[in-house]
């Protein structure tokens, strides 16, 4: 790529707009050295800069504010261990909030109201994939968070799963009671994955998840682990790329192939209906 | 107002981006309380002036601070100010929003000119001593936006505050693909040559 292709494509590259593959060969030809489009790229850097800094600012009401706080905090509370730099001062928002037991009940209930909202969308997007793939009986696809098969500690997290265009729950046909489910959100581009009831992996497997599609191919994205009581739990980045299926395998652990072996256990499978 | 607030503000003024940063990496809430005082105002701009309603635009607010509150260690200082980090990612998450539910009938609110016309009356939620600098430097790129031509404003508009691709400025003002992007990059490149200018002035003056 010429350094004219390059610099036409900086304002799109800063404002997180190319495609991955503009974007990586962007990043190579800067990485390579090249310092006019160093240049250039500084230059527009301070333009965007300052061209954000004129933007008015709306007043947010202190509740609002609260509101915020709250939602995002509270999706790691119990994950995270919290430092305290800055709340050695008295009585900070989200301390107050986390103390409040009515704010817990509070956000207790947002979240059950969440889930009952997202269950039946959820639903159907199984039902669609499972009409456009004819293998997949309907019995199979059309399994919800709520399954007494996922037991109560994994049918919803204290994560936030409003933007998750996906949740589908699959198996092979006739392999058996699905074990898992993977949540696609399109909006954090995370991908979390919950699978129970497995067994510790044989000696030189693994349990593995893999993303496929015709923009990532086969990827395998993460080597997950599975805790004393069969569950697996795991949040990954989604990487660049459109894909179709996330789907978790046990594979042999010394030769990792470059796409899923055909003759492995399938422990869940899901079907991203979107493109980035 | 409360204790707890006037605390608040006290920090949003005597802390400097770099160390929110660093004290949201290692999940301090206080830090992420500070950054919304900051810049939450600017956030929900942006998202106001690309989501179809407010409650939609709220949402995407919060989703932004969650995402930052989640992944503040993507952050790059070298690839700008991490105001333009907030307000990009909300310019993008605001469209994937609006994307998603497919609405058709997206705001228009002219944001360059609201910045030119009415930016002194809304409030920025800083301390009076950030605020008092903010104010300043917003006034130059008001000035510089000015001295554009009508054509790089409307596309800047486009671009930056309507959550436009350039594909899409170049449909929307019937303009070659080719056009646009090289209109918006010597706009955004005379902006800068502007500032600096406008800069020197106030020096010397």
């Amino acid at each position: 790529m010429s350094c004219d292709d390059v610099q036409d494509l900086l304002v799109e590259y800063l404002m997180g707009e190319l495609d991955s593959q503009s974007l990586a060969s962007v990043e190579r030809h800067l990485a390579s050295g090249c310092n006019q489009c160093q240049a250039e790229l500084q230059a527009l850097t301070q333009s965007v800069d300052a061209l954000w800094q004129a933007v008015p600012a709306q007043k947010l009401s202190e509740e609002f504010q609260r509101s915020i706080l709250t939602r995002a905090c509270s999706a790691t509370s119990s994950e995270i261990t919290k430092h305290t730099t800055l709340a050695s001062h008295p009585a900070s928002i989200p301390q107050r909030l986390y103390r409040n037991p009515f704010a817990q009940a509070l956000l207790a209930f947002a979240a059950g109201i969440l889930f009952m909202m997202y269950m039946k969308p959820a639903a159907k997007i199984a039902d669609d994939f499972a009409a456009s793939r004819p293998p997949v009986t309907k019995a199979s696809s059309n399994v919800n968070l709520a399954s007494p098969q996922i037991p109560a500690s994994l049918q919803m997290s204290e994560k936030r799963y409003e933007s998750t265009q996906l949740v589908s729950l699959r198996r092979k046909p006739g392999s058996g009671e699905p074990r898992g489910y993977v949540l696609c959100d399109a909006l954090t581009r995370e991908i979390h994955v919950f699978c129970h009831g497995l067994q510790q992996p044989p000696s030189g497997m693994q349990y593995v998840l893999w993303l496929i599609g015709p923009g990532i191919e086969f990827r395998a994205v993460d080597r997950l682990d599975v805790d004393a009581e069969g569950v697996c739990k795991a949040a990954v980045r989604w990487p660049a790329g459109d894909f179709r299926f996330a789907t978790v395998t046990l594979e042999t652990s010394s030769k990792l192939n470059s796409k899923p072996s055909n003759d492995v256990e399938l422990v869940s499978n899901a079907f991203a209906p979107f493109a980035r | 107002m409360t204790e707890c607030s006037r605390q608040a503000e006290t920090w949003a003024g005597e802390l400097p981006d770099e160390e929110i940063v660093r004290l949201v990496c290692r999940h301090d809430e206080s830090a992420l309380a500070v950054l919304i005082q900051r810049y939450g105002g600017q956030v929900q701009t942006v998202c106001k002036s690309i989501c179809s309603d407010e409650l939609e635009a709220n949402g995407v607010v919060s989703d932004v601070f969650w995402e930052f509150w989640r992944h503040a260690e993507l952050f790059q200082p070298h690839r700008g100010s991490l105001r333009s980090y907030l307000l990009t990612m909300a310019r993008s998450r605001s469209i994937d929003r609006m994307r998603s539910v497919a609405s058709q009938s997206r705001q228009r609110t002219k944001f360059i000119d609201a910045t030119i016309n009415h930016s002194k009356e809304l409030s920025l939620a800083d301390s009076p001593e950030h605020r008092a600098v903010s104010d300043e430097n917003a006034e130059e790129v008001q000035q510089a936006l000015c001295q554009l031509s009508e054509l790089q404003r409307q596309m800047l508009e486009l671009a930056f505050f309507d959550g436009m691709s350039h594909r899409e400025v170049a449909s929307a003002l019937q303009i070659p693909l080719g056009t646009v992007k090289t209109h918006i990059r010597k706009g955004l490149l005379r902006l800068r040559f502007l500032l600096s200018e406008l800069s020197q002035t106030g020096k010397h003056s």
